[in-house]
């Protein structure tokens, strides 16, 4: 009879503590609550897909935190330096390298030393942002195109929509109706195991222990080394068309440039925009030595600017100045770049708009 | 909302606390809507479906039951038969015939314009049409009577535990049980727990660390040879028991707890001797299903050798297109018909040489011999339930016939982590032990036989080795795609 009361008030334990996680991770900033901390984009963060102590690397605060609500931080798909599409000098656009939220972001860096209005916009299509914008030609304006190596073959390889359909604002978030959503559960509750208040710390002795016991590691990270300790990303490391290990053909290094060409002279053409674009270079690509020992980088980029060169597409070589710098350029444990890294990138295309004759075009723009 | 998912970890505490919180009269309407919640989680949109395949077995039921004339009764059989099984034909088998038929007109030179629809398969929706359609046929054959309450006969259908992958229960078992009222039990439910717990380990710890390395040889057709593909077969062969028996011992477990004992779906199907007793240990509710409801209706025994032959091998190729619409299934189904019919044959040769050359005096070679032979029927025909198409099954087939030696540690490098081909066999040896106790123990014997720490120290392990060892990638249960 003991047993019974312990056991059914155990279940009842259970299922109330359940219950509250169940209704949290539905609610608004529920989810936030029980992890105490901002549901951001981490993506990039290979120690988060893992948890194990050895790859932990402190990473800096969040440079875009919301004063007013700590739970919230800015996925923009604008500056917040400087939100008019419309009015800007120069136009981002690019994914996770310019808005990572650990460091000031590439465009409000970019506003800041050039003393420009810089818009940004987080996409992979820079014709999205004039659909959405419904934008008229006007003068004379620069757009600077970040896209990681990893993501060329996977998004430049096809032509890119040149007039897509404007993207509409969704409200999802704002709905208690997410109680009975069930868009990404499963990935709300692992953060939940991962990152919850009272679990996390042992959360990541399990972890750790299978890392340090079987080196046990996630499927999504699985070239790595220690001391010092490195994670590198799957997509660059499997036999996919993302990886180092790619062979590309010469075909494919041109049929990237000619669509970056088709983009160039339509934002040319019907925008007055000159295009520069930024290849990333993959982390694998500049520190395989780390973690490979006879395996040569395959020679991507320094390809791909050369057919740049030749369709006199303007582009910021990041790769050769990453390679010359003995700094460590990324985060170790992180896909992104870090202070150094971004300020390279800075300098470089402050170089580039330089080079390409921005501050000419713009005091014409002002005399006109 | 798959089992070895965090949703369903989270979910079923709050199932069971508001179960056994919730006065009786009202805990069928509230795992009515457990069910419900629990299968839009998956798709809101086919509970259209499962709505309604319950009304058309509610209502045919019914007025089965209600009327007298056996020509009314039987237009209703069929309204219900041609509405269940037209919904499973075009959601499930439409695309396949549809292709066979374009193959066989465009071989014989002309064209073929109806194109396959793009609808996705409903999870579950060969197990629920099966048991509904069981239930209105046993109501037609008056071995049962009808469920007057429609949302009582609406919680049959999807009581939560078994909808979408089984057992396929029967009426006359379930339903009343789910008119009884159940006092919290410590034993039944501790028991519960304890087959839910050995489910999670047979799916996550073995099931789906094998996986790895069966996909690989598999889903590559051509790229392995030789002993690899034979040690994949085997592979195979167990994961495929340890994916639906561990779904079955979870849905079992989980009703259990609640008070219902569903029908037990797998008898230690390693032990078989023959191929027919291997599917009457194996998938027992669909096996028994066919038996019920279309052996016996084909003829079965009654009507002479060439009969119960012939319904043993449409039986089996159904069952085999039970499990998916590809030749690949027909081709499965039919050579374990062909196997039962040969040993049906051949039984008496069979006794008679073995009597001969004195194997029958020696039970234990006897039987491991008999063993090795279904289990090596069942590894064989593997390729063909697990490669995506009928050329890559044969491809497989025939790489597995050339000679060529591999280096162990290939086939341990196959493994995303080595380690995990040591776990695997360490695995599957506690799994034959497990199996061999409860095949000539008795689990719930040796259970009281052993000292209660030791019982804790095990149940402390099933924990620590989901916790360690299980792979929490929520991969979906192979018997899921049925």
């Amino acid at each position: 009879m003991r047993k019974d009361k312990i056991l059914k008030y155990s279940i009842y334990i259970l299922g109330v503590f359940c219950l509250c996680i169940f209704i949290f991770i539905r609610v608004k900033y529920g989810l936030q609550f029980i992890q105490n901390a901002p549901f951001c984009h981490d993506g990039g963060d290979l120690y988060r897909q893992n948890y194990i102590t050895d790859f932990r690397e402190p990473l800096p605060p969040f440079s875009n935190i919301n004063q007013k609500n700590k739970y919230e931080l800015p996925w923009y798909t604008n500056s917040p330096k400087h939100p008019s599409f419309d009015s800007a000098d120069i136009v981002c656009v690019g994914d996770s390298y310019f808005f990572f939220h650990w460091l000031t972001t590439f465009p409000e860096r970019l506003q800041d030393e050039t003393g420009e209005k810089v818009y940004y916009y987080n996409g992979y299509n820079p014709m999205q942002p004039f659909m959405n914008a419904a934008y008229k030609k006007g003068r004379k304006k620069v757009l600077i195109y970040e896209m990681g190596e990893r993501g060329l073959m996977h998004y430049l390889i096809q032509r890119m929509p040149l007039n897509p359909e404007p993207e509409k604002k969704t409200n999802e978030d704002d709905s208690f109706c997410l109680l009975l959503s069930k868009n990404d559960i499963e990935r709300k509750y692992n953060r939940v195991l991962q990152r919850g208040m009272f679990i996390a710390d042992l959360y990541e002795k399990i972890a750790t222990f299978k890392f340090r016991t079987f080196e046990y590691i996630n499927y999504k990270t699985p070239v790595y080394c220690l001391n010092p300790s490195w994670l590198f990303v799957k997509e660059s490391v499997n036999n996919s068309e993302s990886s180092f290990f790619y062979q590309h053909t010469d075909k494919e290094i041109q049929t990237l440039c000619d669509n970056l060409k088709r983009i160039q002279t339509k934002l040319k053409e019907e925008y007055n925009m000159e295009l520069v674009f930024m290849p990333i270079p993959s982390k694998i690509s500049i520190y395989h030595s780390l973690v490979f020992e006879n395996e040569e980088y395959n020679n991507f980029l320094p390809r791909l600017y050369k057919g740049l060169d030749i369709l006199q597409i303007p582009y910021v070589d990041l790769y050769h100045s990453f390679v010359k710098c003995s700094d460590t350029l990324y985060y170790r444990t992180d896909t992104h770049w870090n202070e150094k890294g971004i300020t390279i990138a800075i300098n470089k295309t402050i170089e580039k708009l330089t080079e390409i004759g921005y501050n000419n075009d713009k005091a014409n723009n002002e005399c006109q | 909302m798959l089992f070895n998912s965090l949703e369903f970890l989270v979910f079923f505490p709050i199932v069971l606390m508001g179960y056994f919180f919730i006065p009786f009269k009202f805990r069928w309407i509230f795992l009515l809507i457990s069910s419900y919640y629990f299968y839009i989680c998956w798709d809101p949109i086919f509970v259209v479906l499962i709505i309604g395949s319950t009304l058309t077995d509610y209502f045919c039921s019914i007025k089965i039951a209600a009327s007298k004339s056996k020509i009314i009764r039987k237009r209703l059989l069929y309204v219900s038969l041609i509405i269940n099984l037209g919904l499973l034909f075009f959601f499930k088998y439409f695309n396949f015939f549809n292709d066979s038929i374009r193959d066989v007109v465009t071989l014989l030179g002309g064209t073929y314009s109806i194109s396959n629809h793009d609808f996705k398969l409903p999870v579950g929706i060969s197990f629920y049409t099966f048991q509904t359609l069981g239930y209105t046929i046993d109501v037609y054959k008056k071995r049962i009577d009808a469920e007057k309450k429609l949302l009582r006969f609406a919680l049959y259908v999807t009581y939560f535990p078994q909808l979408v992958a089984g057992p396929i229960e029967r009426a006359k078992n379930l339903i009343p049980q789910l008119r009884t009222k159940y006092e919290f039990n410590y034993y039944r439910v501790r028991n519960g727990l304890v087959l839910m717990l050995w489910g999670f380990v047979k799916k996550m710890v073995i099931a789906d660390r094998i996986a790895e390395y069966t996909s690989e040889i598999f889903y590559n057709p051509g790229v392995y040879k030789g002993v690899i593909i034979w040690i994949a077969n085997f592979f195979f062969y167990i994961q495929i028991y340890c994916d639906f028996s561990g779904y079955s011992d979870i849905a079992i477990g989980a009703a259990g707890i609640m008070g219902v004992k569903l029908m037990r779906n797998f008898r230690q199907p390693f032990f078989a001797q023959t191929t027919q007793e291997f599917w009457s240990r194996w998938h027992i509710s669909l096996t028994t299903w066919f038996r019920d409801y279309l052996y016996v209706f084909l003829g079965g025994r009654r009507n002479g050798q060439f009969r119960m032959i012939l319904s043993i091998i449409i039986v089996f190729l159904i069952n085999g297109l039970w499990h998916g619409a590809t030749w690949n299934f027909i081709i499965f189904g039919g050579v374990h018909g062909l196997f039962i019919v040969l040993y049906v044959l051949l039984r008496d040769t069979i006794k008679k040489i073995k009597n001969k050359i004195g194997l029958l005096k020696y039970n234990i070679v006897d039987s491991v011999l008999n063993i090795s032979v279904v289990s090596l029927v069942f590894i064989s025909t593997s390729p063909f339930f697990m490669t995506k198409t009928f050329s890559d099954a044969l491809v497989i087939i025939r790489d597995s016939f050339s000679i060529s030696i591999s280096n162990p540690t290939t086939i341990i490098n196959i493994f995303k982590f080595p380690v995990d081909f040591w776990i695997s066999v360490l695995a599957i040896l506690v799994l034959y032990y497990v199996e061999y106790v409860a095949e000539y123990v008795g689990l719930e014997n040796w259970f009281k036989k052993i000292p209660k720490f030791l019982m804790w120290v095990l149940l402390l392990i099933g924990v620590s080795s989901i916790v360690f060892f299980g792979k929490w990638d929520a991969l979906d249960f192979i018997y899921f795609q049925f």
